[in-house]
Protein backbone atom coordinates (compact mmCIF):
# COMPACT_ATOMS: atom_id res chain seq x y z
CA UNK A 1 0.00 0.00 0.00
CA UNK A 2 1.50 3.57 -0.99
CA UNK A 3 1.08 6.19 1.40
CA UNK A 4 2.05 9.81 0.99
CA UNK A 5 1.49 11.13 4.08
CA UNK A 6 1.97 9.90 7.70
CA UNK A 7 1.89 10.32 11.04
CA UNK A 8 3.03 9.40 14.01
CA UNK A 9 0.01 8.54 16.68
CA UNK A 10 0.39 6.26 20.07
CA UNK A 11 -2.35 3.53 21.92
CA UNK A 12 -2.52 2.89 25.19
CA UNK A 13 -4.12 -0.77 26.07
CA UNK A 14 -3.79 -3.71 27.87
CA UNK A 15 -0.50 -6.20 27.55
CA UNK A 16 -2.62 -8.78 26.30
CA UNK A 17 -4.24 -6.89 23.41
CA UNK A 18 -1.53 -4.65 22.24
CA UNK A 19 0.97 -8.08 21.91
CA UNK A 20 -1.47 -9.42 19.22
CA UNK A 21 -1.69 -6.15 17.97
CA UNK A 22 2.24 -5.24 17.05
CA UNK A 23 2.80 -9.07 16.43
CA UNK A 24 -0.27 -9.73 14.18
CA UNK A 25 -1.53 -6.47 13.13
CA UNK A 26 -4.98 -7.58 14.66
CA UNK A 27 -6.84 -4.29 15.27
CA UNK A 28 -7.95 -3.18 19.09
CA UNK A 29 -11.04 -2.19 18.71
CA UNK A 30 -12.89 -1.33 22.00
CA UNK A 31 -16.18 -0.29 21.74
CA UNK A 32 -18.80 1.65 19.44
CA UNK A 33 -17.90 4.69 21.25
CA UNK A 34 -21.03 7.26 20.99
CA UNK A 35 -19.58 10.41 21.63
CA UNK A 36 -16.78 10.34 19.73
CA UNK A 37 -15.45 8.81 16.60
CA UNK A 38 -17.51 5.68 16.41
CA UNK A 39 -16.66 2.03 15.73
CA UNK A 40 -12.73 1.54 14.72
CA UNK A 41 -9.26 1.53 16.70
CA UNK A 42 -7.87 4.85 18.85
CA UNK A 43 -5.04 6.38 18.74
CA UNK A 44 -3.39 9.67 20.54
CA UNK A 45 -1.28 11.86 18.51
CA UNK A 46 1.24 12.06 21.16
CA UNK A 47 3.10 10.15 23.56
CA UNK A 48 1.89 12.20 26.89
CA UNK A 49 -1.88 11.57 25.86
CA UNK A 50 -1.09 8.08 25.78
CA UNK A 51 0.24 8.00 29.02
CA UNK A 52 -2.77 9.97 30.33
CA UNK A 53 -4.91 7.12 28.67
CA UNK A 54 -2.55 4.39 30.37
CA UNK A 55 -3.13 6.04 33.62
CA UNK A 56 -6.50 6.43 33.36
CA UNK A 57 -7.35 2.26 32.87
CA UNK A 58 -4.40 1.38 35.67
CA UNK A 59 -6.65 3.70 37.77
CA UNK A 60 -9.59 1.49 36.42
CA UNK A 61 -8.03 -1.89 37.35
CA UNK A 62 -5.36 -2.66 34.17
CA UNK A 63 -2.30 -3.79 35.54
CA UNK A 64 -0.14 -3.64 32.69
CA UNK A 65 -0.30 -1.50 29.52
CA UNK A 66 1.60 -0.61 26.92
CA UNK A 67 2.02 2.11 25.10
CA UNK A 68 2.17 1.47 21.39
CA UNK A 69 3.76 3.48 18.60
CA UNK A 70 2.36 3.35 15.17
CA UNK A 71 2.74 5.42 11.44
CA UNK A 72 -0.66 6.25 10.27
CA UNK A 73 -1.62 6.89 6.50
CA UNK A 74 -3.10 10.03 6.64
CA UNK A 75 -4.06 9.83 2.44
CA UNK A 76 -7.64 9.68 3.38
CA UNK A 77 -8.22 11.04 6.25
CA UNK A 78 -11.50 13.05 7.13
CA UNK A 79 -10.37 16.11 9.25
CA UNK A 80 -13.20 16.72 11.88
CA UNK A 81 -10.69 19.74 12.65
CA UNK A 82 -11.23 21.09 9.73
CA UNK A 83 -14.27 23.37 9.19
CA UNK A 84 -14.83 23.10 5.67
CA UNK A 85 -15.17 19.28 6.13
CA UNK A 86 -17.27 19.23 9.29
CA UNK A 87 -19.70 21.40 6.90
CA UNK A 88 -19.91 18.72 4.18
CA UNK A 89 -20.10 15.86 7.13
CA UNK A 90 -23.10 18.34 8.07
CA UNK A 91 -24.45 18.45 4.63
CA UNK A 92 -24.26 14.79 3.76
CA UNK A 93 -25.68 13.60 7.37
CA UNK A 94 -28.89 16.54 6.62
CA UNK A 95 -28.60 14.35 3.12
CA UNK A 96 -28.81 10.91 4.85
CA UNK A 97 -31.88 12.28 7.03
CA UNK A 98 -33.94 13.11 4.54
CA UNK A 99 -33.42 10.44 2.51
CA UNK A 100 -34.11 8.21 5.76
CA UNK A 101 -36.74 10.42 7.02
CA UNK A 102 -34.99 10.60 10.28
CA UNK A 103 -36.59 12.26 13.28
CA UNK A 104 -34.11 12.33 16.00
CA UNK A 105 -30.78 13.86 16.65
CA UNK A 106 -28.19 11.12 17.13
CA UNK A 107 -24.66 11.34 18.72
CA UNK A 108 -21.21 11.70 16.97
CA UNK A 109 -20.19 8.39 16.74
CA UNK A 110 -23.16 6.68 15.30
CA UNK A 111 -23.12 9.44 12.59
CA UNK A 112 -19.85 9.10 11.66
CA UNK A 113 -20.54 4.79 11.42
CA UNK A 114 -23.53 5.56 9.86
CA UNK A 115 -21.94 7.57 7.00
CA UNK A 116 -18.84 5.98 7.08
CA UNK A 117 -20.07 2.55 5.85
CA UNK A 118 -23.09 4.03 3.64
CA UNK A 119 -21.22 6.28 1.79
CA UNK A 120 -17.48 6.75 2.83
CA UNK A 121 -15.79 3.95 2.97
CA UNK A 122 -14.45 3.56 -0.28
CA UNK A 123 -12.79 6.98 0.26
CA UNK A 124 -11.78 7.70 3.63
CA UNK A 125 -10.02 4.94 5.90
CA UNK A 126 -9.22 7.74 9.45
CA UNK A 127 -11.42 10.20 11.32
CA UNK A 128 -9.86 12.82 13.45
CA UNK A 129 -10.67 15.31 16.10
CA UNK A 130 -10.17 17.72 18.77
CA UNK A 131 -11.37 16.44 22.58
CA UNK A 132 -11.55 18.96 25.12
CA UNK A 133 -10.40 18.03 28.19
CA UNK A 134 -11.89 20.73 30.76
CA UNK A 135 -11.21 19.06 33.77
CA UNK A 136 -6.77 18.87 32.78
CA UNK A 137 -5.13 22.09 33.96
CA UNK A 138 -4.29 24.86 31.90
CA UNK A 139 -0.73 25.66 30.94
CA UNK A 140 -0.52 29.19 29.45
CA UNK A 141 -2.68 32.33 30.33
CA UNK A 142 -6.30 32.55 29.64
CA UNK A 143 -7.88 35.11 27.85
CA UNK A 144 -11.55 36.13 28.61
CA UNK A 145 -12.19 38.04 25.54
CA UNK A 146 -9.54 36.57 22.67
CA UNK A 147 -8.19 33.18 21.91
CA UNK A 148 -4.96 31.81 23.50
CA UNK A 149 -3.01 28.78 23.11
CA UNK A 150 -4.36 25.74 25.64
CA UNK A 151 -3.25 22.41 26.82
CA UNK A 152 -7.02 21.36 27.55
CA UNK A 153 -6.93 19.63 23.76
CA UNK A 154 -6.11 16.31 22.78
CA UNK A 155 -5.82 14.99 19.40
CA UNK A 156 -7.44 12.01 18.45
CA UNK A 157 -7.42 9.51 15.48
CA UNK A 158 -9.63 6.44 14.63
CA UNK A 159 -8.72 3.99 12.07
CA UNK A 160 -12.15 2.71 10.78
CA UNK A 161 -11.57 -0.67 8.74
CA UNK A 162 -8.58 -0.91 6.57
CA UNK A 163 -5.84 -1.76 8.97
CA UNK A 164 -3.17 -1.52 6.37
CA UNK A 165 -3.28 1.90 6.76
CA UNK A 166 -1.41 1.43 10.47
CA UNK A 167 2.39 0.85 9.64
CA UNK A 168 5.83 0.37 12.09
CA UNK A 169 3.96 -0.90 14.84
CA UNK A 170 5.92 -0.97 17.94
CA UNK A 171 6.12 -0.95 22.01
CA UNK A 172 7.21 1.80 23.62
CA UNK A 173 6.73 2.02 27.00
CA UNK A 174 5.49 -0.73 29.31
CA UNK A 175 2.61 1.09 32.73
CA UNK A 176 2.09 -0.67 35.81
CA UNK A 177 1.85 2.89 37.82
CA UNK A 178 0.01 6.02 36.81
CA UNK A 179 1.97 8.26 35.19
CA UNK A 180 -0.62 11.19 35.85
CA UNK B 1 -4.78 13.11 -1.17
CA UNK B 2 -5.10 17.10 -0.26
CA UNK B 3 -7.65 18.90 1.29
CA UNK B 4 -9.49 20.38 -1.71
CA UNK B 5 -9.66 16.77 -3.10
CA UNK B 6 -11.13 15.91 -0.29
CA UNK B 7 -13.82 18.49 0.25
CA UNK B 8 -14.22 18.17 -4.00
CA UNK B 9 -15.26 14.19 -3.29
CA UNK B 10 -17.42 14.88 -0.17
CA UNK B 11 -19.23 17.56 -2.56
CA UNK B 12 -19.54 15.06 -5.03
CA UNK B 13 -20.70 12.36 -2.99
CA UNK B 14 -23.59 15.31 -1.46
CA UNK B 15 -24.75 15.96 -4.86
CA UNK B 16 -25.03 12.27 -6.39
CA UNK B 17 -27.29 11.04 -3.19
CA UNK B 18 -29.22 14.39 -3.38
CA UNK B 19 -30.22 13.66 -7.32
CA UNK B 20 -31.39 9.85 -6.12
CA UNK B 21 -34.58 9.36 -5.77
CA UNK B 22 -35.63 7.89 -1.99
CA UNK B 23 -36.23 4.41 -4.30
CA UNK B 24 -32.79 4.49 -5.58
CA UNK B 25 -31.03 5.82 -3.00
CA UNK B 26 -32.50 2.65 -1.11
CA UNK B 27 -31.57 0.19 -3.90
CA UNK B 28 -28.26 1.67 -3.24
CA UNK B 29 -27.41 1.32 0.67
CA UNK B 30 -28.86 -2.34 -0.19
CA UNK B 31 -26.37 -2.88 -2.93
CA UNK B 32 -23.52 -2.15 -0.30
CA UNK B 33 -25.30 -4.49 2.31
CA UNK B 34 -26.18 -1.35 4.67
CA UNK B 35 -29.04 -1.67 6.65
CA UNK B 36 -29.71 1.53 9.40
CA UNK B 37 -31.72 -1.08 11.39
CA UNK B 38 -28.08 -2.12 12.40
CA UNK B 39 -27.37 0.61 14.13
CA UNK B 40 -28.57 0.71 17.68
CA UNK B 41 -27.76 3.60 20.53
CA UNK B 42 -27.78 0.99 23.13
CA UNK B 43 -25.01 -0.96 21.01
CA UNK B 44 -22.89 2.16 21.27
CA UNK B 45 -21.34 3.32 24.61
CA UNK B 46 -19.50 5.79 26.64
CA UNK B 47 -15.93 5.50 27.21
CA UNK B 48 -15.09 8.12 29.01
CA UNK B 49 -13.46 7.79 31.77
CA UNK B 50 -13.68 11.82 33.11
CA UNK B 51 -17.48 11.22 32.94
CA UNK B 52 -18.01 13.15 36.30
CA UNK B 53 -15.91 16.24 35.73
CA UNK B 54 -18.48 17.15 32.89
CA UNK B 55 -21.88 16.08 34.71
CA UNK B 56 -23.58 19.75 34.37
CA UNK B 57 -26.24 19.73 37.15
CA UNK B 58 -29.76 21.39 36.32
CA UNK B 59 -31.34 20.81 39.10
CA UNK B 60 -29.83 20.85 42.74
CA UNK B 61 -32.58 20.15 45.86
CA UNK B 62 -30.93 20.81 48.73
CA UNK B 63 -33.88 20.30 50.96
CA UNK B 64 -34.23 16.79 49.49
CA UNK B 65 -30.80 16.03 49.20
CA UNK B 66 -30.79 15.22 45.80
CA UNK B 67 -29.76 16.70 42.04
CA UNK B 68 -30.98 16.29 38.75
CA UNK B 69 -28.28 16.51 36.20
CA UNK B 70 -27.29 15.93 32.60
CA UNK B 71 -23.92 14.35 31.25
CA UNK B 72 -24.42 14.47 27.29
CA UNK B 73 -27.20 17.19 27.35
CA UNK B 74 -30.05 14.92 26.08
CA UNK B 75 -30.89 12.54 28.46
CA UNK B 76 -31.00 13.21 32.60
CA UNK B 77 -30.20 11.38 36.10
CA UNK B 78 -31.51 12.17 39.33
CA UNK B 79 -28.85 11.19 42.05
CA UNK B 80 -30.33 11.09 45.73
CA UNK B 81 -28.74 11.46 49.02
CA UNK B 82 -25.78 13.41 47.60
CA UNK B 83 -24.55 14.87 50.45
CA UNK B 84 -23.62 11.08 51.51
CA UNK B 85 -22.22 10.50 48.28
CA UNK B 86 -20.23 13.69 48.96
CA UNK B 87 -19.27 13.26 52.50
CA UNK B 88 -18.06 9.18 51.37
CA UNK B 89 -15.79 10.98 48.58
Amino acid sequence: MSCEYKVIAYHANDKSRCAPFIDKGRPIIDSRDKFWLGRGMYFWDNRSNAQYWASQKIKKGSSIVWLIQADICTDYLFDLKDKRMRDEFEKLWQVFSKKQKLQKTYPLGMKIDILYDAYLSDKFDVFRCEGLYKSKPEYFLRHEKFPYPTSQTKTIYNVKKKFDRISNRKKVEEITQPVY
Amino acid sequence: MEKQDKIDIIQSIISKFERMTDKEHEAYLVSRNFRFTNYKEEDYISNDFEFSPIIKFELLDLQNKSAVFSADGNNTYKAENIFSYATAA
